[in-house]
């Protein structure tokens, strides 16, 4: 019943979603001297940044892996991490943030979120990419890469389902983007972007692969640098948290929205 | 067979909460405020709309007039659908477009051509008709090279142009709008009038809050009159417009004559309830303004040709209008007569003032004034005018006349034209000339 009211909206809007969410896109890069070309040069600095803070400044890395494997590694899983925080900020901000389209009656208010979702994941298509040329590039290339779309769509599915609900519950009281701030730094510690699960000690493990997020940076692990398919109790989390997430949110939100546009 | 609403408004309340603090109201919205049981959630219920109950027809155009925080705005909040009736209910059928705000999917970092893109992709058109709403709304904005500029280097005149236009270039099911009329210079204001003129008049529903009554007359048939979230009156666009002009002179009236120490006037229910019930005691036709004792106008008649009163004369035949007044005490009365007439659409066609004359008259006693147009020179079609008697009144000043009465818009009369077709509204006197008579003879 939900499920087939999100794909009806979906359907039905799907032109003036595509459309404004490629305007958003180009929003960001607006008034820029490099434009669009940010898309590809944003991945390659960090990860440039990355790269310098970990071999050179705290010098780790896993023994069984060499350095170039390591920044690989670090990328490939920092781009899908980049994606999901900034989707989680923009989305959770983007009903307060316009307001406007809440008294326009053309777009459904259910895809406010959702395209804020969509246009912040434009710079993290364009890094995985990279990252995947770098991991081919590397001689790390395998039928395995076939399987990024569908991780890639599990995740948005994931931080869709929060950010509906998290748009809403900032409506009422800015805080939420406060908070993200200090949940997304937190995030980063405990996902696995610069360590492997191996240099995790054994107490601390449940903390990281508790929180879904791990699975998923770690799938995109698994297919770049290891040039290997995710395991199956993986997939099961992914697909299982991202319909459970995007089903339960859209839920909510359109239950819920009526009563929290009176505070927008 | 009845016709299909466009929209329809059942019973509809809508009770805004206030609260005391961002705390009390986070937990009452999401219904956790037994967390905090030692204290009740502390919240002032404001009520926008009370019990309001409309239909309104395909294809009709309705005005929506109030005084400021009457319910105007939540109401059509209420018709685009985002937002939630505290009790009663809203259907509307077609698809609806609502120009409560303006610009919509405009960054300033855009050029002007890239915004209007940006903001039709909202409008949900497409291929051709993308392109040609692109077009027209290129056209319509008049800004030449800088349609190449980023929108931050534009006047604030020019982006109102260019977000007027652009929120005007699709034709919706149902138009609602909300005040946007008149941005930019005058040459812009007539051209967005006659663009809103060209919108309403595509065949679409339309629902237009404004506060100029000129516009509600012009683009409206039907207008709904507001007053503290109910509806006080509906009906006839002129009608409603004149007992709402009447109730607005009024409470004007009393508010200067009010002391200031009782507080404010605006929030006197009493005070409203009362105005309220003059004025539609009053209403069948006469629409009195509030004015001081002495003299008041006793009837008003349109005689004709023939010297007979007459609803309908004819273009170059004499007319009069004719006022009788008569006293309401002994006394020496300064008196300015004033009729203004008007157009169908409430536009000021002309105005005539009388010079100042003393007349010293007994109680009940009656005097007539005529204002003569000899010959009459308006073109075909119906005419409006007030009608009025001042104690003081200075052109140049008009905010410190002192009416003893005057009737608004509250007669009427009709003329035909012997040339069935000429579309002109007035006649002016003028003449051909030409310096070279000969050549003016053989152009004939």
């Amino acid at each position: 019943m939900t499920g087939s009211g999100l794909v009806r909206t979906l359907v039905a809007y799907r032109q003036i979603l595509l459309q404004t969410t490629a305007n958003e896109v180009r929003f960001r890069y607006a008034g820029s001297l490099l434009g669009a070309f940010w898309l590809a040069l944003a991945p390659l600095l960090l990860m440039a940044i990355y790269a310098g803070v970990y071999l050179v400044v705290f010098r780790v890395r896993p023994p069984d892996m060499s350095a170039e494997h390591y920044v690989l590694y670090v990328l490939s899983g920092l781009i899908p991490f980049m994606g999901f925080s900034e989707a989680l900020s923009a989305g959770s901000s983007s009903l307060t943030l316009n307001r406007a389209i809440l008294l326009n009656t053309v777009f459904p208010a259910e895809l406010v979120p959702l395209r804020a979702v969509l246009s912040s994941q434009a710079p993290t298509a364009v890094g995985i990419l990279v990252a995947a040329l770098i991991g081919v590039a590397l001689g790390l290339g395998s039928p395995a890469l076939l399987a990024i779309p569908l991780i890639w769509l599990a995740l948005v599915m994931f931080v869709s389902g929060i950010v509906w609900i998290l748009s809403l519950a900032s409506l009422l009281a800015r805080d939420v983007s406060q908070l993200l701030v200090f949940l997304n730094m937190a995030l980063l510690v405990i996902c696995p972007i610069g360590y492997t699960e191996a240099m995790v000690p054994s107490v601390l493990r449940p903390l990281v692969y508790l929180n879904p997020l791990s699975h998923y940076i770690d799938a995109f692990h698994d297919v770049i640098v290891f040039a290997r398919w995710p395991s199956f109790g993986a997939w099961a989390v992914m697909l299982l948290c991202g319909a459970a997430s995007l089903g339960l949110g859209f839920r909510v939100f359109q239950r819920a929205k009526r009563m929290f546009f009176d505070y927008a | 067979m009845p016709e299909r609403a466009a929209v329809t408004v059942r019973d509809v309340s809508k009770v805004y909460r206030l609260y005391s603090s961002l705390a009390d109201q986070g937990l009452d919205v999401l219904g956790l405020a037994w967390l905090r049981f030692w204290r009740k959630p502390q919240y002032a219920q404001h009520p926008a709309l009370d019990g309001v109950s409309l239909s309104i027809k395909r294809g009709e155009r309705v005005g929506i007039v109030g005084r400021n925080g009457a319910g105007k705005t939540t109401l059509l909040k209420l018709i685009t659908g985002n937002f939630e009736p505290s009790r009663g209910s809203v259907e509307v059928d077609g698809r609806v477009q609502a120009l409560l705000t303006v610009g919509l999917g405009f960054h300033p970092d855009f050029t002007g051509y890239q915004n209007v893109r940006s903001s039709l992709a909202y409008s949900g058109v497409s291929g051709q008709a993308l392109e040609q709403a692109v077009q027209d709304v290129v056209d319509f904005a008049e800004l030449g090279e800088y349609l190449h500029q980023p929108l931050k280097t534009y006047s604030l005149g020019m982006q109102a142009r260019l977000m007027f236009a652009a929120s005007t270039a699709v034709r919706p099911d149902i138009l609602i709008v909300d005040e946007i009329l008149g941005a930019g210079d005058a040459y812009f204001s007539a051209k967005s009038a006659h663009r809103m003129e060209g919108l309403a008049g595509s065949g679409c529903t339309l629902l237009l809050v404004s506060h100029s009554m000129q516009q509600i007359l012009q683009f409206c048939e039907r207008a709904i009159w507001l007053e503290t979230g109910k509806v006080v009156m509906d009906g006839d666009a002129l009608a409603v417009v004149k007992a709402y002009e009447e109730y607005s002179q009024r409470l004007e009236a009393e508010s200067s004559r009010a002391d200031p120490a009782s507080g404010s006037i605006l929030a006197n229910a009493q005070l409203r309830e009362r105005l309220l019930g003059q004025v539609f005691r009053n209403s069948g036709g006469v629409s009195r303004w509030a004015g001081e004792p002495g003299v008041k106008i006793q009837a008003v008649q349109v005689v004709d040709a023939s010297a007979q009163p007459a609803a309908v004369v004819r273009r170059g035949s004499p007319m009069r209008i004719e006022m009788r007044i008569v006293a309401e005490e002994d006394g020496v009365f300064p008196c300015s007569f004033v009729i203004v007439l008007f157009t169908r659409d409430g536009r000021v066609l002309s105005r005539h003032c009388s010079t100042r004359r003393t007349l010293s008259m007994s109680k009940g006693e009656a005097r007539a004034v005529s204002l003569v147009y000899d010959p009459l020179l308006l073109g075909a079609g119906t005419y409006f005018f007030s009608a009025a008697v001042y104690r003081e009144l200075d052109l140049r000043n008009l905010g410190a006349a002192r009416p003893y009465d005057l009737l608004s818009r509250s007669f009427e009369f009709r003329v035909l034209d012997p040339l069935a077709d000429d579309p002109s509204v007035f006649h002016h006197p003028a003449r051909w000339s030409s310096a070279d008579i000969e050549a003016l003879e053989e152009l004939r």
